[in-house]
């Protein structure tokens, strides 16, 4: 039977509902809506991924489930990541599928590139790899901190990471978000960046919070080239207007 | 009188909002190009046709989703006093920036007016707003006002009178709009703006959640947990920042109606100077350049005034009254040592008013280039050995402008410990711009060294006052340091002279009636012996362990009168040789930090209440007393007396 793409998304739903505190049979078919049947809950069962207690009424993930939905959640949220900071926005379409079709391997590769991200562009978080525990910041990742930046140099947002919604908020605020271009003025004694005309002064930390897509080596290097940035040529102000910009 | 429009202009901070006010109510508040000049909402009226309207003037806030406390205060005030219309400031140079708050504005269903300051500075700068194609796209009035001199009172007011709710709404989707209205329902009637407070409820404000329960009996609060908890979790995703990314996706939108921009050719001046003040090499000399300017402006332009005023007009009235009036009590009450005119008019007016022209127009200046907050990016790492960090920097730094507005702005800081310490250290040795121009002027008279070394030891004495202050209190999270630095202007001269005017104007206002009062006080503690006995019991404290001549008595007197009333007796001191150098230096140093003004120990009370802020009072006055002692030790064994 295959039917695995909707027993992955019974698992992914299982776990959002785990976030989230919930455990009813009710919920989980309010979510899955038409796809849902009894017979997919059934087999997890079977296999050992999900518990269903008819009699309370509740469903949940075994510790073998856990494991299995840990990796799709993952794929998946990295795959909104890569889509939201690349692409542009609506990433939600393409990321469905996503966690389905690839290995493991290459997540943690995906991760690595994006100097493994703790949240999804939604706000949810993504698990922890195995990348993300040895932590690896090598010349592979092309997300970088702001603080890696030469002075003077132009790189796109990628994303904020931080937890603290205050801090992504006032930085959202003074347009520092993905997809906006800055430009790295000063680094001692605090920073200062120029986006969208404004000066902004930075600490460390925050500086630190925000990861941007490292600009490419080579002839135009400092003047702004992130492999995306093909076409926009010179900017002062950075992107045009909208995040679709590019 | 309730029959009278409320107005409330709101908008991102430095975006003008005073200066609207200002034109609206033909009054004049003090306007900067700087973030936080406004520090407390201010009210004002003005009549536009047959109809009165209230306005009201409020400090900067980036968002109705709130990151500090002064911006709950601006947001109560939209809900509890529910203005008629709303205008919103918006410098068109950052314009995108304001537009993410007009997006949150829109939520309130209120009539809506944008105001696009600096209008001509972002054409200068390649920015092209079409007026009418953002008017049409927002469905309001928006009024471009030039620059600070242009007052376009005429379309503001009509503005005002044809301002009507529009009809342009933020487009959330399905989820979001059905949400809001689920919570909305949840509320009862008399929670003002409804769908505006589902919104803060779901963007997980809690600052509001707090307000909001005292809006609602037991069962609505519940009625409303349940709706906004059941909307969070049926929500794909996390539903605040799908809000804020609708929001953020409709102020993009808005501005690709109506903003074009040229690619502006080489960096202008202005972004070569800001680059250059906050540079960590060339930023020190060009502090030290304004510093030193400001220091012979002072010394030379503002003594050569203040002696043609003596010699034209307080010297021949003086001889005349002394000869006219026969010897005794009524001369050296207006003419003697203590007069009412020597030491209260003329002191006022001859002594003090040339100074603080001086000053006020050089300091005037650099608050409307732009330059003083770029001081934050020189000085983070000082204040942060102090115990400072993110957002308790600013405050110190505009401490130099006025020490109670920057008592006031620390309101904001999340950290009782940063606001503690900024406080302190405001109050304490950060002379006020007024005491600035003084000093300056005193130890002018001694020389540039004098200044450099009373100034030295200030700058020692504050930062030394910190780090004890960061090791004594016990460390608290710290704030995020994100400041948004004013870009640089081209100073508008009208704009300056008026300012600077408005300043002198109510120094003379609010100070002189202070400076008779003082001189007169002084007269009559004299006569009663009152004066001796003081003297008397000071001496010890005076003498011995300042150095300083018994008559510093006197100015100290004055010094708790106010600081500027002081300066003049200290001046003739100085000019009659009663001080010597060493002497003067610990007489500046010590009228600086003594005694903080009344209102900034009235502003220390409103931030800290009133027993840490008598308590601060009397630290910083004897740790004055002790530390001006040990300078004059100091200098005593290292330059001899």
């Amino acid at each position: 039977m295959n039917n695995k793409r909707e027993r992955e998304e019974v698992l992914e739903t299982l776990w959002h509902m785990k976030e989230r505190g919930q455990a009813s049979v009710e919920v989980l078919q309010q979510i899955q809506g038409q796809d849902f049947t009894p017979a997919i809950l059934a087999g997890l069962v079977t296999d050992g991924l999900a518990d269903h207690d008819r009699n309370a009424g509740t469903v949940g993930l075994t510790s073998e489930g856990e494991t299995y939905a840990r990796k799709l959640v993952r794929a998946h949220r990295l795959a909104e990541r890569l889509t939201h900071d690349v692409l542009g926005r609506d990433s939600e379409s393409g990321a469905c599928e996503f966690e389905h079709i690839v290995n493991m391997d290459l997540v943690d590769s995906i991760c690595t590139l994006l100097g493994h991200p703790r949240e999804c562009p939604h706000g949810m978080p993504i698990p922890e790899g195995e990348c993300c525990r040895l932590s690896m910041t090598s010349a592979e990742t092309t997300v970088v901190p702001l603080t890696q930046l030469q002075v003077g140099q132009d790189a796109r947002v990628a994303y904020v990471q931080c937890a603290d919604d205050r801090r992504m908020h006032k930085l959202e605020d003074l347009l520092i978000r993905p997809g906006a271009v800055i430009r790295l003025h000063q680094v001692y004694p605090s920073f200062v960046v120029e986006c969208e005309g404004a000066s902004i002064a930075l600490g460390q930390d925050v500086a630190s919070s925000i990861r941007v897509w490292r600009p490419s080596a080579g002839p135009h290097a400092g003047e702004g080239r992130s492999p995306h940035a093909g076409r926009r040529g010179k900017f002062r102000f950075g992107r045009r207007w909208g995040r679709h910009g590019v | 009188m309730s029959a009278a429009k409320r107005i409330a202009l709101v908008g991102l901070p430095n975006t003008g909002k005073t200066h609207v006010f200002n034109v609206l109510t033909g009054g004049y508040r003090i306007v900067a190009n700087y973030p936080h000049t406004t520090v407390e909402t201010e009210r004002g009226r003005c009549r536009i046709g047959d109809a009165d309207y209230e306005v009201f003037d409020t400090p900067g806030i980036h968002s109705l989703y709130i990151h500090s406390e002064e911006e709950i205060a601006i947001r109560d005030l939209l809900f509890c006093e529910k203005p008629d219309i709303i205008v919103q400031c918006i410098d068109a140079t950052h314009i995108r920036q304001s537009l993410a708050l007009t997006a949150e504005l829109l939520g309130l269903k209120a009539p809506l007016i944008v105001c696009l300051n600096a209008f001509d500075e972002a054409r200068r700068n390649g920015i092209r707003i079409d007026v009418q194609a953002l008017a049409r796209f927002l469905d309001m009035p928006v009024v471009p006002i030039k620059g600070v001199d242009d007052r376009p009172a005429q379309a503001l007011h009509h503005a005002i009178q044809t301002a009507g709710a529009g009809t342009k709404q933020v487009e959330y989707d399905q989820q979001i709009t059905g949400a809001i209205h689920r919570v909305a329902r949840a509320f009862p009637d008399t929670v003002p703006y409804r769908e505006k407070a589902a919104l803060l409820l779901l963007l997980r404000d809690r600052s509001f959640a707090g307000s909001a329960d005292a809006m609602l009996d037991d069962a609505a609060r519940e009625r409303v947990r349940v709706e906004v908890k059941a909307s969070r979790d049926t929500y794909p995703g996390n539903i605040a920042r799908a809000i804020s990314a609708c929001e953020s996706n409709w102020a993009d939108t808005a501005c690709e109606a109506a903003v074009t921009r040229r690619h502006a050719g080489r960096a202008r001046f202005s972004e070569v100077f800001a680059r250059l003040c906050r540079h960590p090499v060339f930023g020190f000399p060009i502090l030290a350049f304004f510093v030193t300017l400001m220091y012979f402006a002072v010394v030379h332009v503002a003594g050569a005034l203040e002696g043609l005023l003596s010699s034209m007009i307080v010297d021949p009235v003086v001889n005349a009254l002394a000869a006219a009036l026969p010897d005794g009590l009524l001369e050296d009450a207006l003419v003697g040592h203590y007069g009412l005119l020597t030491l209260g008019v003329f002191n006022a007016f001859c002594t003090v008013l040339p100074i603080l022209t001086v000053f006020f127009l050089i300091f005037g200046l650099l608050e409307d280039i732009g330059y003083i907050p770029n001081l934050v990016v020189l000085t983070k790492r000082v204040f942060e050995k102090a115990g400072l960090t993110g957002r308790s920097i600013m405050p110190l730094v505009l401490g130099f402008g006025c020490k109670t507005m920057a008592t006031l702005t620390t309101r904001g800081l999340p950290s009782r410990k940063e606001k503690f310490i900024a406080i302190y250290l405001i109050a304490f040795a950060i002379p006020c711009s007024a005491q600035l121009g003084i000093d300056m002027a005193i130890l002018g008279r001694v020389g540039f060294k004098a200044f450099l070394i009373a100034y030295g030891t200030l700058v020692l004495v504050e930062i030394a006052a910190g780090v004890i202050l960061d090791k004594l209190i016990p460390d608290e999270a710290r704030s995020d340091f994100i400041e948004q630095l004013p870009p640089i202007r081209m100073p508008n001269l009208k704009a300056l002279l008026n300012k600077t005017y408005h300043r002198l104007y109510w120094f003379l206002k609010e100070a002189v009636p202070i400076f008779v009062i003082a001189a007169v006080a002084l007269f009559g503690m004299e006569a009663v012996g009152l004066l001796d006995i003081l003297k008397v019991a000071l001496e010890p404290v005076v003498v011995a362990w300042l150095g300083l001549p018994l008559d510093i008595v006197d100015v100290l007197i004055l010094t708790i009168a106010r600081h500027e009333a002081a300066a003049g007796l200290l001046l003739r001191m100085v000019d009659s040789g009663g001080l010597t150098y060493i002497q003067s230096i610990v007489a500046v140093v010590i009228t600086t930090m003594f005694v903080p003004c009344f209102a900034n120990i009235v502003a220390i009370c409103k931030e800290l209440g009133v027993r840490a802020g008598i308590g601060m009072t009397l630290a910083i006055n004897v740790s004055s007393f002790v530390l001006a002692g040990i300078l004059s030790k100091i200098l005593l064994a290292t330059i001899g007396g």
